[in-house]
């Protein structure tokens, strides 16, 4: 393994599940809108957040 | 990638239609286009550009004024077009960009793109070669004879490009840039902002603290991200005003340049011994365990010894027998009874006697105290070393040969006093000797050695600015953590609040994965940068150097597998751009399949280099600032350089070019017509050719691209 893989690795072990999951959404919406409009991209990843935000709550309750 | 040919209709002096079809034969990679001063050679690298990118170079005047003149005169809708045909992995591409005059006043264009035959869109040009790299693919005279890399003397310049983000956009880095600012905006979104029910002063206070540190941060971030290019450009902008300046005043200029490295020499060395004994003081503090561990372990050693002399490691007598002369009251050596005071003494021998396996574990327990206080001494020793060297190079009172952590410590601290004086003081005669040349606002018809040392000023300022910035954000980014933690446990009272918190740390920590990446991105790229424009200069010079590549993407030459840094020639110095732009060339089409297969952290900074694959680049006049010693050097070196290389130059020293004609795939004449040249022919194999024409009834200028194959 590559030292940058190694590092990449390690800091997403110690990412929560939750942002694993707005990480693996903002890389696909990032990469449909490399060229285009990125106006709405901000504002959909806080609505991610806070839902993943919410499933958190539900799963401690 | 390939280009296949260029074709251009009324393009600036190009009158009607022209083609270049380029060499794609990897054993003649040069394309080479002859053509004298004003016939558009220029113009001609900004065909390329304004086809793929609508923009131009640096310094491209006239940019309103795309169709040309005689055109225009025939018919004032008249249309210029250009299009580049190129291949890239088994796909053919086209892109054209037509504009008429009226619509080129406003800068408006058609754009057609197509793949195979296929109707495609411009990002699927952009994704081969992104816009970031124009400046590299397609570099003008002019960078050449500004590139600040052509001052050898000076150290640690670069070029005024971006080449992180360059790097970074060719490894679709740019999605992680991206990435970074919109989770920035999605932090201070409205829908994260407090509910608006809520009534709570102290909340409302840690959350204005909270945001106030996010916005410093974000400010430190945006100025991190964009100060390499600003460095860059301040960088290139003093090399040209310092060039100005020699040609003003030669004499004025070297003194002040002098005296000016001199105390930045001076301020550096100072940084670095603050930095010197700063960590040495750290090393110090670490160890310092090992003072307090000596006295415990000699202790603990010397009772072992004790143990050992006195017979009980390992035990001269077993215990077994001491248990049986106390059971049977004699003395199992002499079978004589024991008295009460012997057994007394036999009871305590007893008590304090080790069984064999104690024993072993006592030597071995010994063996091991004195490794480690061997391994103190060689630790201490090798710090008393270092402390020696610090202290003599400050002028400090040196340590005594047996001094121990402790006193290390305190003649590192004296060190430390003296480092941070010496650096107070050549920091302010620095700032002394930049105040008595200032300058603030100089007026038109300024002297030009007062601009360049404003110019150099601004470096200064930009180079310790760069130099603090990490520090700087990371402390912005603790502050930004502890504010936030605060306001996190305060607003944990309500719930909707509580979910809006909750949201921002789980954005904060995507944002973090991805600045990291970024930095990875441009930390490995850099290595594999380094590689590469190592590997390209050993083919164009056979030279033992190293060339380094700093944090900023400047580059500095050394002697290999040492300190010492090289002063290069001005060829040398020449060959280190071409080597600089090879590089990334070479670099583009393996990141481009990192990218492709989304191995970006795997594969980044394991990259290797070759002549046989790269993009390709166009290469406006490269030799046009230098006499025939240094051009022909130039010359040679370029088809070692990439698989395609096209090169408009003048024919000046056309005799140079010969010489290389065996590399050399297609040659064109670009045949100047106008009232201000004269009649000239260009010789090329043996055969005249028409190279300019005198004819009072063309004006402006017209060109015509003919083959010389």
């Amino acid at each position: 393994m590559s030292e940058f893989e190694d590092r990449m690795k390690k800091l997403a072990e110690n990412l929560s599940p939750e942002a694993k999951t707005v990480v693996k959404q903002v890389l696909a919406a990032e990469h449909k809108r490399r060229f285009g409009d990125r106006i709405k991209l901000p504002e959909a990843f806080a609505t991610a957040a806070l839902k993943a935000a919410k499933g958190l709550k539900e799963t401690e309750q | 990638m390939k280009f296949l040919s260029l074709r251009i209709h009324n393009w600036r002096s190009f009158y009607g239609d022209h083609q270049i079809e380029m060499s794609t034969d990897p054993d003649k990679p040069v394309t080479l286009l002859l053509g004298p001063n004003g016939s558009g050679k220029t113009a001609l690298l900004n065909a390329f550009t304004w086809a793929l990118y609508g923009s131009f170079t640096e310094g491209f005047k006239l940019t309103d004024s795309l169709v040309n003149f005689e055109a225009v005169a025939l018919d004032s809708a008249a249309e210029a077009w250009v299009e580049v045909t190129l291949t890239h992995e088994d796909d053919d591409y086209t892109v054209r960009r037509s504009t008429d005059a009226q619509r080129q006043l406003r800068q408006e264009y058609e754009l057609t793109v197509t793949k195979n035959g296929d109707r495609a869109v411009e990002d699927d040009i952009h994704r081969i070669l992104p816009e970031p790299l124009k400046d590299l693919f397609f570099f003008p005279a002019e960078t050449f004879s500004r590139a600040s890399v052509l001052d050898g003397d000076t150290a640690g310049e670069g070029t005024s490009f971006d080449v992180g983000k360059a790097i970074r956009s060719l490894l679709s880095g740019d999605i992680y840039d991206h990435a970074s600012a919109d989770l920035r905006r999605a932090i201070e979104s409205e829908t994260l902002k407090p509910p608006k029910n809520y009534r709570d002063e102290t909340v409302e206070k840690s959350r204005r603290e909270y945001e106030q540190s996010q916005e410093e941060l974000n400010a430190a971030e945006e100025r991190y991200d964009i100060l390499p290019g600003l460095l860059a450009s301040a960088r290139d902008q003093a090399a040209k005003a310092k060039q100005e300046a020699e040609r003003y005043d030669p004499k004025k200029m070297q003194r002040w340049q002098q005296e000016h490295d001199d105390l930045r020499s001076q301020v550096q060395k100072t940084e670095q011994a603050v930095a010197r004994a700063d960590d040495l003081y750290l090393d110090l503090a670490r160890t310092s365990h090992l003072y307090f561990s000596r006295l415990a372990v000699n202790t603990a050693v010397d009772r072992l010894n004790a143990a050992e002399e006195v017979g009980l490691m390992p035990p001269r007598i077993d215990e077994s027998v001491l248990e049986k002369t106390l059971t049977t009251g004699r003395c199992m050596l002499c079978l004589e009874e024991i008295s009460d005071d012997s057994r007394k003494r036999v009871t305590l021998l007893r008590e304090r006697a080790a069984d064999a396996q104690v024993a072993v574990r006592g030597l071995e327990t010994r063996s091991l105290l004195n490794q480690y206080l061997d391994r103190h001494r060689t630790e201490t020793d090798r710090l008393r070393e270092e402390a020696l060297g610090l202290a003599n190079d400050l002028g400090v009172v040196a340590p005594q040969q047996d001094a121990d952590v402790k006193m290390l410590r305190a003649v590192v601290r004296s060190c430390i006093d003296v480092a941070d004086a010496l650096l107070k003081k050549t920091n302010r005669e620095f700032e002394e000797f930049q105040a008595s040349n200032d300058v603030d606002l100089p007026a038109d018809g300024r002297s030009p050695v007062e601009v360049a040392m404003v110019k150099q000023r601004l470096v200064d300022t930009l180079e310790t600015e760069f130099r603090e910035i990490d520090v700087k954000v990371n402390t912005l980014k603790k502050k930004t953590k502890d504010a936030f933690a605060d306001y996190q446990t305060k607003s944990g009272k309500s719930d909707d609040h509580r979910l809006k918190t909750t949201a921002i740390e789980i954005l904060t920590d995507a944002k973090a994965y991805f600045d990291v990446a970024r930095k990875g991105l441009e930390e490995f790229g850099r290595a594999d940068f380094q590689n590469a424009i190592n590997l390209t200069y050993a083919d164009l010079i056979a030279k033992p150097l190293e060339i380094r590549v700093g944090d900023d993407f400047s580059i500095r030459v050394f002697q290999t597998d040492s300190d010492v840094e090289m002063p290069l020639s001005q060829s040398e110095s020449v060959l280190l751009l071409i080597s600089f732009l090879g590089a990334i060339a070479r670099l583009a089409p393996h990141y481009e399949q990192i990218a492709l297969q989304s191995q970006q952290f795997r594969l980044t900074g394991g990259v290797s280099t070759s002549q046989k694959s790269g993009f390709p680049v166009v290469l406006d006049a490269p030799t046009s600032p230098f006499d025939g010693e240094y051009e022909e050097d130039v010359v040679a070196a370029l088809p070692n350089l990439l698989p395609q290389v096209i090169v408009p130059v003048s024919a000046k020293s056309v005799e140079v070019w010969e010489r290389i004609e065996s590399s050399i795939g297609r040659a064109y004449v670009m045949e100047l017509t106008s009232t201000k040249t004269t009649n000239r022919t260009v010789r090329w194999k043996g055969k005249d050719h028409t190279y300019s024409v005198e004819d009072e009834a063309v004006d402006p200028a017209r060109t015509r691209i003919v083959s010389l194959s």
